[in-house]
């Protein structure tokens, strides 16, 4: 017995020697991976002896911190950090520290619990959608206040993309990360279905004739000429294609969103049914919600056809990696001659309201940094989003660029041509409402309801949401 | 004397000549209500002490040269008395365990257990025609553990296939199973864009720590619950069980708030102290102190212990099996945190492996050959922790399933 008892304290011994040795080998290993870091976190260190108290009235004499929240992983990520160092190394008195807060939706949860203790950032970026809950959360200063404290020149935003995140004559925040979607097509399926590779469809007659002849049988297997994804983002782009608008009070620019508008004008409805005609042909392929699964379908030639964000094309193009030639086009209009314009999505700056001068100073000082045209034209480079900066276009690099990425020039003319209009609607239940808006255009295609059901149930339950949301931020 | 249904579970392995340990009352953690005789009719005179449902671990020692099935599970109804049902199992060309026909006739060497013995002679004749069928089972085996070890690996495999793929490879179709341009880029980018290694490295500490602590603090809890006499134990007990029933997604945000309130944000004590201990351990450890018989305890105490040499020296000795399901329990949990640790850290010094995956995610981007190699190399540690403690888990496993 007793016997026993030491074997087992002896063996028991030995686990922990092996845990410890885990340990320490971790630690080492830690070590080594945090060498990589260490430059920023000297920088943070040599920044922690900023006087807090300091009575200077420019961000130019004191040390300031400024804490900086993104929802970037991958590539973006590496792009934010690159350009927060290199700010970091311009200058000598901010030091600015990025930080990834996981999904924007994450990144909320953090911040509401934070909101206005010493914890929460400086600066935050956040998703398109999230505009009106910000604005109506208090936490944020608008962006215009330090624009035209600094007379800086707002004209060099692209006016598109500003109109989205301008709000009762205030650009309330940066615009920084920004995507619209487009349309994208197998050119070598064109030329086999004897269509034009040159003339993709542009508007949904087009489309659908495109579709019908691109659709073909392979090993008993359908494969669609055009699949679209049931995305939320998708719904609301054509509500604007359509010049109409998604909520009421001028999509909710004028004043307060009450009630979404795409039911009463028609414009949910003429999506829906054409959507379902196509569908019901067979032209249309559906893969759900998952737009993974249609850019995997795209480039693996199983689509002709897709529906897909701007920022998505270096995914795309690694995929197919040279097996067929890409095309883009504007996405279709809808109702032929009919073209309201397509609105960004993607996501901004906003500064945080901490109380003090210096640090929003600081952190305005950072923001004008991360929009300049060289900054612009690198983040550009890096992740696909639209330089918002239109003097990047400007830069001769950039020429270089979109003739080596000809596809990515429809999508800076498609942004072109759609009117500072077409920006979207306001509402503070966005999350929410394209949920709805796919659930329901999930039951439409598997035929549990039909499209006027679909829109019927969509409008009642999003205006519920929108309800209880003003009565909450009333 | 009864008339008792007893199951007793005799297992060989490879040859061994092993018995049954002698404090089985003790680690089977029932006590022998029963003693049941055969009646002499029997050809086997089973000196059985076992009682119902109980298990002996290891190995019966059963001499004979009696060579029977592998793994065969046979009963021996040596026409104990009703019911009496005790499967002997040999593994690894054991020379052992007996079919019922033969009229039993190992002697199966279990001390305080069964006493089998009968005539030798028929175990032999059967034994003969078993062996090209004993070879066959052995083969079919292996297959099907094979088969469903790779059915349940594949995930994983599939995952370290796609790691050294390139991005268009995975997405190819017909989808490939094997990289064909095999390459260790991924690795490479996912060590360039987040320090992985470092989040490992605060994982092992993180869940090692919650793990040790909750040992500790789960077993002391249960001990009061359980040898402790005070007012208000069942009240306490119940209390402290009832915060199983609150989802852990309710109470993130006021533990965020209050952590962050005593200036904790963003430390290894935040990712640790809020789960230092756990109800549902208490809950494990109690059951378990449950079944081990009082008299244990007062016979400690008349020999001089007192309730701190009872706990550390005999209480916990006898635990392991337990304590070992709770430490495998504590540190996957930890381990696979992810909101939690998103929220309160925000410098990559203090942050864990989960959020390191994340952020080699790109909203607008497929990078599954990225996200898999940091997935593998994320799964070292727990592979390796796996194979370390392989006996050590199956065994509590074991222990968790009886004990309920």
């Amino acid at each position: 017995m007793f016997k026993k008892t030491l074997k087992k304290i002896l063996s028991k011994k030995a686990m922990s020697a092996v845990v410890s040795a885990l340990l320490t080998a971790g630690s080492f290993v830690g070590c080594a991976g945090n060498s990589a870091s260490a430059g920023d976190a000297s920088g943070a260190g040599g920044g922690n002896s900023a006087p807090t108290q300091a009575v200077a009235q420019t961000a130019g004499t004191t040390q300031q911190n400024i804490v900086f929240w993104h929802s970037m992983g991958g590539s973006g990520g590496e792009a934010i950090d690159k350009m927060v160092a290199d700010f970091n190394a311009s200058q000598d008195y901010i030091t600015v520290t990025a930080q990834f807060q996981g999904e924007y939706d994450d990144a909320i949860t953090k911040l509401q619990s934070l909101a206005g203790t010493g914890a929460a950032p400086d600066i935050m970026q956040l998703y398109d959608i999230g505009t009106r809950w910000m604005i109506d959360s208090g936490n944020a200063v608008p962006m215009q206040t330090l624009i035209d404290r600094d007379g800086w020149d707002v004209s060099v935003v692209e006016p598109n993309i500003a109109g989205y995140y301008t709000v009762d004559g205030m650009l309330y925040s940066m615009p920084f990360n920004s995507s619209t979607p487009i349309m994208y097509y197998n050119k070598d399926w064109f030329r086999e279905a004897g269509l034009d590779p040159q003339a993709p469809p542009t508007n949904w007659d087009e489309l659908e004739a495109a579709a019908s002849a691109l659709t073909h049988g392979e090993g008993g297997e359908t494969l669609f000429g055009f699949t679209m994804q049931i995305y939320g983002w998708f719904f609301e782009q054509y509500i604007s294609k359509q010049s109409l608008d998604y909520a009421n009070n001028g999509n909710g620019r004028e004043s307060t969103a009450t009630a979404v508008e795409f039911d009463s004008n028609g414009g949910g409805r003429a999506l829906l049914d054409r959507w379902l005609n196509l569908y019901n042909q067979g032209i249309l392929g559906n893969l759900g919600r998952d737009g993974n699964a249609c850019i995997a379908a795209f480039a693996t030639g199983k689509t002709g056809i897709i529906f897909g964000s701007t920022a998505s094309m270096a995914t795309i193009l690694a995929g197919v990696d040279g097996a067929f030639e890409v095309g883009t086009g504007f996405l279709p209009d809808l109702t032929p001659g009919v073209n309201g314009g397509v609105s960004i999505g993607g996501g901004s700056l906003w500064m945080m309201d901490k109380g003090s001068d210096e640090s929003k100073n600081a952190a305005w000082e950072f923001i004008k940094y991360m929009v300049l045209p060289e900054q612009q034209f690198y983040w550009h480079t890096q992740t696909g989003y639209f330089p918002i900066n239109i003097k990047a276009y400007d830069i001769p690099a950039m020429n270089g660029h979109l003739e080596k990425n000809p596809q990515f020039r429809t999508a800076i003319d498609q942004l072109h041509a759609s009117p500072v209009s077409a920006r979207g609607a306001l509402i503070g239940v966005f999350t929410e409402a394209r949920q709805t808006v796919e659930r329901n255009i999930e039951m439409m295609l598997d035929g549990s309801q039909t499209p006027e059901q679909a829109i019927a149930e969509m409008a009642k339950s999003i205006n519920a949401a929108i309800e209880t949301y003003n009565i909450a931020n009333s | 004397m009864t008339n008792v249904v007893s199951q007793t579970n005799v297992v060989s392995r490879g040859g061994g000549r092993a018995s049954v340990p002698g404090d089985m009352g003790v680690s089977g953690g029932t006590r022998v209500p029963t003693a049941i005789g055969v009646p002499a009719s029997a050809r086997a005179s089973v000196g059985l002490s076992i009682p119902a449902g109980s298990h002996i671990p290891g190995n019966a020692n059963i001499p004979g040269d009696s060579r029977v099935s592998d793994d065969s599970n046979v009963p021996m109804d040596s026409r104990a008395p009703a019911g009496s049902h005790i499967p002997v199992v040999s593994r690894g060309g054991g020379r052992a365990s007996v079919p019922a026909s033969a009229r039993v006739s190992a002697v199966a060497h279990v001390p305080i257990a069964a006493r089998v013995s009968a005539a030798g002679a028929g175990v032999r004749r059967i034994a003969a025609g078993g062996r090209a069928y004993n070879i066959a089972a052995r083969v079919l085996k292996a297959t099907v553990s094979a088969a469903i070890g790779l059915l349940v690996a594949a995930p994983i495999l599939y995952g370290l296939s796609m790691s050294l793929m390139r991005d268009a490879d995975i997405m190819a179709f017909p989808p490939k199973i094997f990289p064909i341009h095999a390459t260790l880029e991924n690795y490479f980018n996912v060590v360039r864009t987040v320090p992985i290694f470092r989040f490992i490295g605060n994982s092992i500490v993180v869940s090692v720590s919650v793990c040790l602590l909750q040992l500790l603090t789960c077993s002391m809890a249960a001990y009061a619950f359980v040898f402790l006499k005070f007012r208000g134990r069942r009240t306490l007990f119940v209390a402290a069980l009832a915060t199983i029933l609150i989802p852990g997604d309710a109470t993130i945000i006021s533990n965020f708030l209050t952590v962050t309130r005593l200036g904790m944000a963003d430390t290894f004590t935040a990712l640790i102290v809020p789960f230092a201990t756990s109800a549902t351990g208490i809950f494990l450890i109690r059951q378990f102190y449950m079944s081990v018989p009082k008299e244990l305890k007062e016979a400690a105490l008349i020999d001089g212990c007192g309730d701190f040499h009872f706990f550390v020296k005999i209480l916990l000795p006898i635990s392991a099996p337990v304590l070992g399901a709770l430490a495998v329990f504590a540190i996957i949990s930890t381990w696979n945190q992810y909101m939690w640790p998103l929220l309160i850290t925000n410098t990559p010094e203090n942050r864990t492996v989960q959020i390191g995956i994340s952020m080699l995610q790109f909203s607008d981007g497929i990078v599954y050959g990225l996200v898999n190699a940091g997935c593998m190399l994320v799964l070292i540690p727990s592979i390796t922790f796996f194979v370390i403690c392989r006996k050590k888990m199956v065994d509590s496993l074991i222990t968790g399933s009886v004990k309920g």
